[in-house]
């Protein structure tokens, strides 16, 4: 199986984090398979791709609290199969609290695990700040995250080679770097500020206007 | 706080552009105990380094060496973090207070070691010292080691058992490490310190429900309900977490009868209320909303 991010989605997520520095970050991918056999259900249909189309931010701070994530969960799900064709959770993303930790703890396996029991190729997007010091040089491949995905026994592993990460667009580390520049990730809205105010769109509408 | 945080911003666009009170501002900081590292730093710094606006500010200088100090040293400017350490150090030669900055500098660098030594030696003469004592809990979290900084919070909980701050920080910490019962013992100590702080009830409800089972799911209702009481009927995660209880006690196991019938009322009320809030406010999310309270 192969995963290919958005732009949008990309963008969407590095700015999450980079809004939230002190703090760990997650929120949910929003996608489709394409190609090979269909669903999502062969691990051995190496022709199919998971396109990660769109993101949604879920919370800072505090990750570990089920009722807002199961809340989160349903509007997405239900957002996104009644207004985007095709569309439906595909995996999650996570950034640790500390600059040096690179471990996948255990509540994006279990956010990850909840994912898969609907989606069995779901996919865990490990943000690693070592990584990101090399934005500006990073091209093609996505400049900071470690992708993650269930083996046959139902562990996560990270799976260079086989299970690589793709840019959908060549554009999209250029792009961020610039958003940084701008500070523009002041601008987005995650389900915390949702909650806090309802008035603030999680589907972060003008973010990349 | 709303409104404070409106001010803040408005004089942080000014302070931006070189219009604004940087004085005002650090002290509005100050008050509203925000996290605001780079700005203060930058604007903090040029203020210092500036004589005449360092004597304008009187007796507060001190302050706002110490602020800056911490603000530097979250940016990693060590330098200007010395700068504002060393003029510290210069009027308060024996102060406990800047020695503990001395010891921060060392954790900016992640020379644990040297830190350990500064906050020992000041530990020997003060080994009550509550600021210290928190350098070493902050430490160990930063370190990664996170049940090393339990055992510490614990220990600074049997001197300072009324410390609300640190019950909250050890809250989180377990719940970090999935360790969810110690977490709700966490808040049922916040909740005897504040009894009427809607937070703490949310907070407790939230973490009875991600432990589940029936038992669990009606108790959190109940913390839910008083959450909303006490933030005025206002705070939306209590209000959709009593519609999620209710959810949850409909299809648990081991329900009887009984237990539906008392389930239904609040949580029809809470549901008024979000439909009636998205309907002003998010007009474009309403239906969405509307549909998962009725499902």
């Amino acid at each position: 199986m192969k995963y290919q991010i958005s732009q949008t989605a990309y963008v969407k997520l590095a700015l999450h984090a980079l809004k939230h520095r002190s703090a760990a970050v997650n929120g949910i991918l929003v996608g489709r398979v394409s190609g090979g056999g269909g669903g999502g259900g062969a691990e051995e249909d190496s022709a199919a791709t998971v396109s990660i189309v769109d993101c949604v931010p879920l919370f800072h701070g505090q990750l570990g609290l089920l009722p807002m994530l199961e809340l989160a969960l349903t509007q997405i799900e239900e957002y996104f199969s009644s207004h985007q064709e095709g569309l439906s959770i595909v995996g999650c993303y996570h950034a640790n609290e500390r600059f040096d930790d690179y471990d996948l703890s255990g509540i994006p396996r279990k956010i990850g695990d909840h994912i898969a029991r609907y989606f069995s190729s779901a996919c865990v997007l490990l943000l690693d700040n070592r990584l990101l010091e090399s934005l500006a040089k990073a091209g093609k491949k996505p400049a900071f995250s470690q992708l993650f995905t269930r083996d046959s026994s139902r562990g996560w592993r990270s799976a260079p080679g086989s299970s690589d990460l793709v840019l959908a667009e060549s554009t999209a580390n250029e792009i961020l770097y610039d958003y940084i520049l701008e500070g523009r990730e002041q601008s987005v809205t995650d389900f915390d500020d949702h909650l806090d105010d309802i008035s603030k769109d999680w589907l972060n509408p003008g973010l990349f206007d | 706080m709303g409104e404070g945080i409106t001010e803040v911003d408005r004089l942080e666009a000014l302070v931006d552009e070189g219009v604004g009170d940087v004085a005002r501002y650090l002290a509005l900081i100050r008050k509203l105990k925000l996290r605001r590292s780079s700005k203060v730093a930058k604007h903090g710094m040029e203020l210092l380094r500036n004589s005449s606006a360092r004597a304008k500010l009187g007796a507060d200088v001190w302050t706002v060496y110490e602020q800056v100090a911490i603000a530097a040293l979250d940016c990693q400017c060590l330098t200007a973090a010395k700068e504002c350490i060393g003029a510290l150090l210069k009027k308060f030669p024996d102060s406990t207070r800047v020695g503990r900055l001395e010891g921060m500098w060392f954790e900016a660098r992640g020379s644990w070691q040297q830190a350990e030594k500064v906050y020992a030696s000041i530990l020997e003469e003060h080994p009550t010292d509550a600021r210290i004592l928190k350098r070493k809990i902050a430490m160990a979290k930063a370190q990664g080691n996170l049940m090393g900084a339990v055992d510490e919070m614990n220990k600074y909980l049997e001197l300072f058992m009324a410390d609300h701050e640190c019950w909250k920080e050890l809250a989180d910490v377990y719940l970090a490490l999935q360790m969810y019962k110690q977490a709700a013992f966490c808040y049922e100590e916040l909740i005897l310190v504040q009894p009427a702080n809607a937070l703490f009830h949310l907070g407790y409800a939230e973490i009875l429900y991600t432990i589940g089972g029936l038992e669990n799911l009606k108790t959190a209702k109940k913390y839910y309900a008083s959450a909303i009481e006490l933030s005025g009927g206002k705070n939306m995660r209590a209000l959709y977490g009593v519609c999620l209880c209710a959810a949850g006690i409909n299809q648990a196991k081991g329900r009887n009868v009984k237990d539906e019938k008392e389930n239904s009322t609040v949580h029809t009320l809470a549901a008024d209320v979000i439909k009636r809030e998205y309907r002003l406010k998010a007009p474009k999310k309403a239906s969405l909303a509307a549909s998962i309270l009725e499902a």
